[in-house]
């Protein structure tokens, strides 16, 4: 049993019960409490298992460990980049500084798949809905567009003059987000890419995410607030958090929004985004929230943290209890992404990767899995190495 | 800081106690209406936190409970309560299968002063008291159906130096193996915070 005595620290079970041995008494009355009727008993008996699938559903253990866990040597600890996505073809895009590698989750292949070689970093990078385009943006301003069965670029998407801090695809549309705060859409068929400029925040963009259907733009900065883009362009400014939005994650219902605050204000809200936009609900954590995920086929959120609990907690929704706090990571976990099948979520936080199985399917189909059987359990992403 | 409307809304060691007290009592009333432990007709309803909640009707169970709680409070009161724990037990083996566990933390300052006070108003310690109940009450949502007939009993976790008196005693820690652990939200007057949460062993067919 996991047991939370002070803010951050936790303690091990048996170091607690010496703990407790020591400075407290357990005590209670002497005189046995009342008992309920024997009518009432034998009432509680022929309770049957009509419920039980349900319950199944909702009271479902999770699974406390990582499944799998991967190295990640030098990538960069930056609330202001995207570093991992996982495509729908079930290939993790992970950036480490200037390289970006792929790791193929079906064969647990790693490849390197390109390197800036003018001293820049990789700062964001987001896959095309199919998966097979890479979106690659970098703090010298630079974004481009890479194949990746060529393994190459194939356009650049210039006008930006800062650090690429956020994208989002929405189809053939890219919305990219920098350090200055410019927000604009590209369309990567035409020749003139830039084809929608949306001016509205006045700092860097933290976090962008498109709508499930493809409506909405969300758009987080560091000017603490969130905007929601319209086809008229004309946007909803949700202002409720006191600190800079990273985490937003679209609800597979319709017009419903999670967002997290960043140091300092380490609330979840959940917004109705439909006309009278407004916040449904407040979660309160203690810690800066990096990144937010909505379960496909469960009704929970997956919640990742930085300063100070480096967490990652599972919360029911609507009623907001707090299913799981899982304390793996050590340095803060920026990045959060779901496998194709809404399995498995993939954290990345300081110089490591793990693999959670967080929301199995009631009744699995079998057939295939997210994860490629492997007895490799400590593979790692190796810097100028080709692992092919 | 010591307006004349600060000084209304201030409230003392022992108000926060008081607090602390009818939360705990609203809690454990509810609990044992909503994971069936006694009959329905054991409680009636009654309208606290701006909520629809329960409390006890039948008159041994309303005995029991108040006077337990009123010793419970005066104990909260002098700062020796850590942690109160309802139990609930299969009352046929005495295993336990469900654990409330109300983590009672007095702020440092209080620790020392018995005067110390707290300017937080009521209205948001409501609030505050108000979200943990609406979350127990909706927590049969996940909870496991229990489907034997059970048993109750606060234990609690004291500091050591508590005059306990003849009607108290040690006893069992009565936790669960491979248990699921679950915390609510909490909340604060300022002078105690209280943390909710609850452990029960996940249904065995899973």
């Amino acid at each position: 049993m996991k047991y939370l005595a002070d803010d951050n620290v936790q303690s091990t079970p048996t170091k607690e019960r010496y703990k407790e041995s020591l400075t407290s008494s357990i005590v209670h009355a002497k005189s046995a409490a009342p008992v309920a009727p024997e009518s009432w008993n034998a009432h509680m008996r022929s309770l049957g298992h009509s419920n039980s699938q349900i319950q199944k559903e909702l009271s479902r253990p999770i699974s406390k460990a990582p499944i799998r866990s991967l190295d990640a040597p030098e990538a960069v600890d930056d609330f202001y980049s995207h570093t991992l996505d996982w495509s729908s073809k079930n290939v993790i895009a992970v950036a480490l500084g200037p390289s970006v590698y792929l790791y193929n989750a079906e064969t647990c292949d790693v490849d390197s798949f390109m390197t800036l070689d003018n001293g820049a970093n990789v700062s964001s990078l987001r896959w095309i809905q199919g998966g097979q385009y890479l979106a690659i943006g970098s703090d010298d301003s630079e974004l481009k567009m890479w194949d990746v069965k060529k393994g190459r670029a194939v356009r650049s998407l210039s006008g930006h003059s800062s650090k690429i801090t956020a994208l989002s695809w929405n189809k053939y549309i890219l919305s990219s987000g920098s350090e200055e705060g410019l927000l604009y859409d590209s369309d990567v068929r035409a020749r003139e890419h830039r084809v929608l400029d949306r001016d509205g925040h006045s700092q860097a963009i933290t976090g962008l995410a498109w709508s499930p259907d493809g409506q909405t733009l969300a758009s987080g900065s560091n000017d603490n607030t969130v905007m929601l883009w319209s086809a008229n362009n004309e946007p909803k400014v949700l202002n409720e958090h006191v600190a800079g939005v990273r985490a937003l994650a679209w609800a597979p219902r319709r017009n419903v929004l999670a967002t997290g605050g960043g140091n300092g204000d380490n609330t979840i809200k959940i917004w109705n985004t439909s006309a009278d936009h407004h916040v449904m609900d407040t979660i309160h954590t203690d810690s800066q929230v990096c990144s937010l995920q909505w379960g496909r086929h469960h009704d929970e959120i997956l919640s990742t943290h930085g300063y100070s609990s480096n967490s990652i907690r599972l919360w029911k929704y609507p009623s907001n209890i707090q299913m799981c706090d899982l304390r793996s990571h050590t340095s803060r976990v920026l990045h959060s992404s779901v496998s194709p099948d809404g399995r498995t979520v993939c954290t990345m936080g300081g110089e490591r990767l793990y693999f959670w199985d967080m929301w199995a399917q009631g009744d699995s189909k079998g057939g295939s899995r997210t994860l490629g059987n492997t007895s490799h359990s400590n593979r790692g992403f190796m810097r100028g190495l080709d692992m092919r | 800081m010591a307006t004349a409307q600060a000084t209304k809304s201030c409230i003392t060691l022992q108000g926060s106690a008081q607090i602390v007290s009818e939360y705990l009592e609203c809690a454990v009333e509810n609990i044992l209406f909503l994971r069936g432990v006694f009959p329905d007709d054991y409680f009636t309803r009654k309208r606290l936190y701006e909520l629809n909640v329960v409390t006890a009707s039948d008159e041994s169970l309303k005995k029991y409970l108040k006077a337990n709680l009123a010793t419970i409070s005066s104990w909260i009161e002098s700062n020796k309560v850590e942690r109160l724990v309802l139990v609930l037990a299969n009352s046929t083996n005495d295993e336990t299968i469900e654990r409330w566990e109300f983590d009672i933390k007095t702020d440092a300052q209080a620790e020392d002063d018995e005067d110390a006070t707290s300017d937080k108003p009521l209205k948001e310690i409501q609030k505050e008291i108000q979200a943990v109940v609406r979350q127990i009450t909706t927590s049969s949502t996940f909870l496991p159906i229990i489907e034997v007939p059970c048993s109750f009993d606060i234990i609690l976790h004291t500091k050591q130096g508590l005059e306990m008196g003849n009607e108290w005693e040690i006893s069992a820690p009565k936790t669960i193996d491979g248990a699921v652990e679950v915390k609510f939200k909490s909340f604060d007057t300022k002078l105690h915070r209280v943390e909710t949460g609850v452990c029960y062993k996940p249904s065995e067919d899973l």
